[in-house]
């Protein structure tokens, strides 16, 4: 998956150890010690970089495991470690002070004042912002502070900030911050009737779909709730994050970087996304209009449906 | 350490009620309630802070003469620049302050005191240790944490007075997006604060019917409502010092007389579960989180 | 969508009384095309062992893989010296992890990674029963192991002429209309 991504032309590509340490510990997923040292050869090879996840919340008294996840980044020399943990992020600032640490979105860090705190106490170089703020509002942003700014422009959309929302531990016991997972695969259950398929979890029915309908992933944000009187997606509709259209607005505004989410994601997704952002770009390096790029991965988006989120401002 | 009484601390107002109700509700906590320290603040949405900014100050006052704590709390997801502005004033205060979201830190002067509230995400001993070379004197857990947790935080860092989350809905998730407003067909920005047709937010049910979640605005939270019951003993064991309660619409002031005979030892969880239902709070009694299981669990199982 | 002319045999059969008399000619000379799948998972696991510690527990688990379109389904034993692939009657009983359906095309380029699991999921192309995790780990480990067709399939080993023809041919069972096989 890592070298798809560098093959269709991405500049850098998180990945994780396969253990709770990173926020996607779904079964199957990530590296060991060993696939980490050799992909990281690899990818510097092709003059891409590696960027490790390390960026759940240490679980109290086993602090230890993500101490030695972030040793074994840096044997591995990876380009940088992306944390959300103030205890992660002090470990890995004092017991490698030469170590590049980015702020995971997970630590929601949305304003200048949070991104000054994380880079005066830890030397943070890089900033992903949550998908909480407007375009206009991230250039604002970015004015403020000398820190290097990673926007998401692609894939799933958390519609909570991230590293606030434990919805899913509240209906399974398992959540993005205490066990790097949110919906975990175990807790969820599809039950097909000849009417309709629904999706559950933790027992819960939060989806119900007829036989045309389109799904989403089995998260609480993007399921189907009685309130109010209607019965409705109340939190988002299963779409996902588009912001191809964004792009210039973006880059004007300062954005260093833009991510692409799909870690738990196949090498055909990872392919194509990859590619037609690194056309993209390139095609706003040259002064190219960008906007025939712009309709090529609605198949791939939940529901078959995307928005630009946060970064319009009705979104709200 | 381990029989000094645990405190009981009344949670900030999560909810928008008129602030003539928010004032008539302090009144009575300073009159009537057993609690050792209040919260005070808007911690939800800033679109709501100034319709209160008077009635919480003459509240302190009340509060203050009462001989409560009084602590101010501050936004938890402070956005736009009157948030933030908001979050500079208080940060700014030589007075012990709670902070709810990390951005406050970055203008409190190091060493001031300050209680880290349960939205930050403090989740093991090295986060906590970092808080409190900056100041942090007291840590009220988040609320996914279970007790065990909590326990090793306290083991590590024995001069951090630990406050638990134990009565109320749940505060679960934050968002840039108003839920309330969207329900009824509006966006954040012209909310016309229909969040206040909810003053202990607004239920939320699954397909099948089953009462799960609250919506307040911004905030999600649980449609449960957390009650800690577990023996004093084992709470003192874990190093628990405080029990914080959450404000509802239900008497507040006889939820904190029923925590205080059970932290004191008068009376057995069974009959502090009934006097808190007693009281018409606006959910069924759960308990997962410190137990290490699913947050929607019920009390009694 | 572009429409396709003419659609593959097995797939313009309806589900119906001919399906009992192919399921069981199917089931009757299963015999040779167990042997020959299972020999390949073996050699899979033998090439692959990264992908198959991925799995975990799940190496002891059976998973069935029911193609949408065909009266039989697979059982799949993914263990690394013990695997196995069985054919079995659509329906037939069994203590399975999972059960995976979709059309058999969607099913192969799922194994190759060409197809995306989550956007086939999403447009219900796919339908899951069972122990999701389960599927997300095999799927996942799939994923790991940079597979193509000829690896999945029991054909002569190494021929890119064989897997660019197989390709090709799964590309245009794909263009297909989305109804009428599910």
């Amino acid at each position: 998956m890592l070298r798809a991504a560098v093959e269709a032309g991405a500049d850098s590509v998180y990945c994780g150890l396969r253990d709770e340490t990173n926020a996607r510990n779904f079964p199957g997923l990530n590296f060991d010690r060993a696939e980490l040292i050799e992909a990281t050869r690899w990818a510097h090879g092709r003059g891409a970089k590696v960027l490790v996840a390390i960026n759940t919340f240490a679980r109290a008294g086993q602090t230890d495991l993500w101490k030695r996840s972030v040793d074994t980044a840096v044997a591995a020399a990876a380009d940088a470690i992306i944390a959300a943990d103030l205890g992660v992020l002090a470990y890995a600032h004092e017991a490698h002070p030469r170590a590049r640490l980015h702020l995971s979105v997970q630590a929601a860090a949305n304003s200048s004042d949070a991104i000054r705190f994380y880079a005066e106490a830890y030397g943070v170089k890089r900033v992903v912002l949550p998908r909480v703020l407007s375009a206009p509002e991230i250039a604002a942003l970015i004015k403020e502070t000398p820190v290097e700014i990673e926007a998401f422009v692609f894939g799933g959309l958390c519609v909570m900030a991230e590293g606030r929302c434990a919805l899913s531990s509240y209906a399974t016991g398992r959540s993005p911050n205490l066990s790097g997972v949110c919906s975990p695969p175990e807790a969820v259950t599809f039950d097909r009737s000849p009417e309709a398929l629904t999706t559950r979890l933790g027992g819960l029915a939060i989806d119900r779909l007829g036989p045309g309908d389109s799904a989403g992933y089995p998260t609480l944000c993007k399921g189907r709730f009685d309130a109010f009187g209607q019965t409705d997606y109340l939190f988002e509709e299963p779409v996902s994050l588009n912001a191809m259209g964004l792009l210039a607005a973006l880059r004007t505004a300062g954005v260093r970087a833009v991510k692409v989410e799909g870690r738990q994601r196949g090498k055909a997704y990872v392919a194509r996304v990859a590619a037609a952002f690194r056309a993209a770009i390139d095609a706003l390096d040259r002064g190219d209009d960008t906007t025939r790029f712009e309709r090529q991965l609605t198949d791939l988006a939940e529901g078959g449906r995307e928005t630009a989120g946060a970064y319009r401002k009705t979104w709200r | 350490m381990s029989d000094m009484p645990i405190e009981l601390s009344l949670g900030p107002l999560l909810f928008n009620w008129p602030a003539a109700q928010v004032e008539a509700f302090y009144a009575r906590i300073a009159e009537a309630a057993p609690v050792d320290r209040v919260y005070l603040g808007e911690v939800v949405c800033g679109k709501r802070a100034p319709l209160l900014a008077d009635a919480l100050a003459r509240s302190a006052e009340r509060l203050g003469a009462a001989g409560k704590t009084v602590v101010w709390s501050s936004m938890s997801l402070p956005t736009n620049p009157r948030e933030r502005r908001a979050g500079r004033t208080l940060a700014a205060l030589d007075d012990l302050v709670e902070i709810n979201d990390i951005s406050a830190l970055a203008d409190r002067t190091p060493g001031a005191p300050f209680v880290a509230g349960p939205l930050l995400n403090v989740y093991n001993e090295g986060a906590a240790r970092e808080l409190m070379a900056r100041g942090c004197v007291r840590l009220c857990a988040n609320v996914e944490l279970p007790l065990t947790s909590i326990a090793s935080l306290a083991r590590d860092c024995p001069t951090l007075e630990l406050e638990v989350f134990a009565f109320g809905r749940l505060p679960l998730a934050l968002s840039g997006r108003c839920y309330h407003a969207r329900a009824h067909g509006r966006h954040r920005d012209t909310c016309q604060y229909v969040c206040d047709q909810d003053p202990d937010g607004m239920a939320v049910r699954t397909l099948d019917g089953q009462e799960f979640l609250a919506v307040n605005g911004v905030q999600t939270l649980s449609h449960g409502v957390q009650i800690v019951d577990l023996p004093p003993a084992v709470l003192r064991e874990a190093g628990v010092r405080a029990l914080r309660l959450s404000p509802h619409t239900c008497d507040m002031a006889a939820i904190a007389f029923a925590f205080r005979r059970f932290v004191d030892g008068e009376i057995e969880a069974a009959e502090l579960r009934a006097a808190v239902r007693e009281t018409g709070p606006p959910g069924a009694l759960v308990s997962g989180y410190l137990r290490g299981g699913a947050g929607l669990r019920a009390a009694d199982q | 969508m572009r429409r396709r002319r003419t659609r593959p045999y097995i797939a313009a059969r309806e589900p119906g009384a001919d399906h009992d008399v192919l399921a069981s000619a199917m089931i009757a000379w299963r015999g040779p095309v167990e042997a020959l799948l299972t020999l390949s998972l073996r050699g899979l696991a033998r090439r692959c062992p990264a992908a198959f510690a991925r799995l975990g527990d799940h190496q002891a688990s059976t998973y069935l893989l029911a193609p949408a379109d065909m009266p039989i389904a697979f059982t799949l034993a993914p263990h690394p010296q013990h695997g196995a692939i069985r054919v079995v009657r659509r329906g037939a009983a069994g203590v399975h992890i999972a059960r995976v359906s979709a059309p058999l095309v969607d099913l192969l380029a799922l194994f190759d990674g060409s197809l995306d699991a989550d956007a086939a999921f999403f447009c219900r192309s796919i339908h899951v029963e069972g122990d999701v995790g389960a599927v997300m780990a095999l799927h996942n480990a799939l994923e790991s192991a940079d597979l193509r067709l000829v690896d999945l399939l029991p054909l002569p080993a190494g021929h890119d002429a064989a897997n660019a023809i197989l390709a090709h041919l799964m590309r245009a069972a794909r263009r297909r209309p989305a109804s009428g096989w599910v």
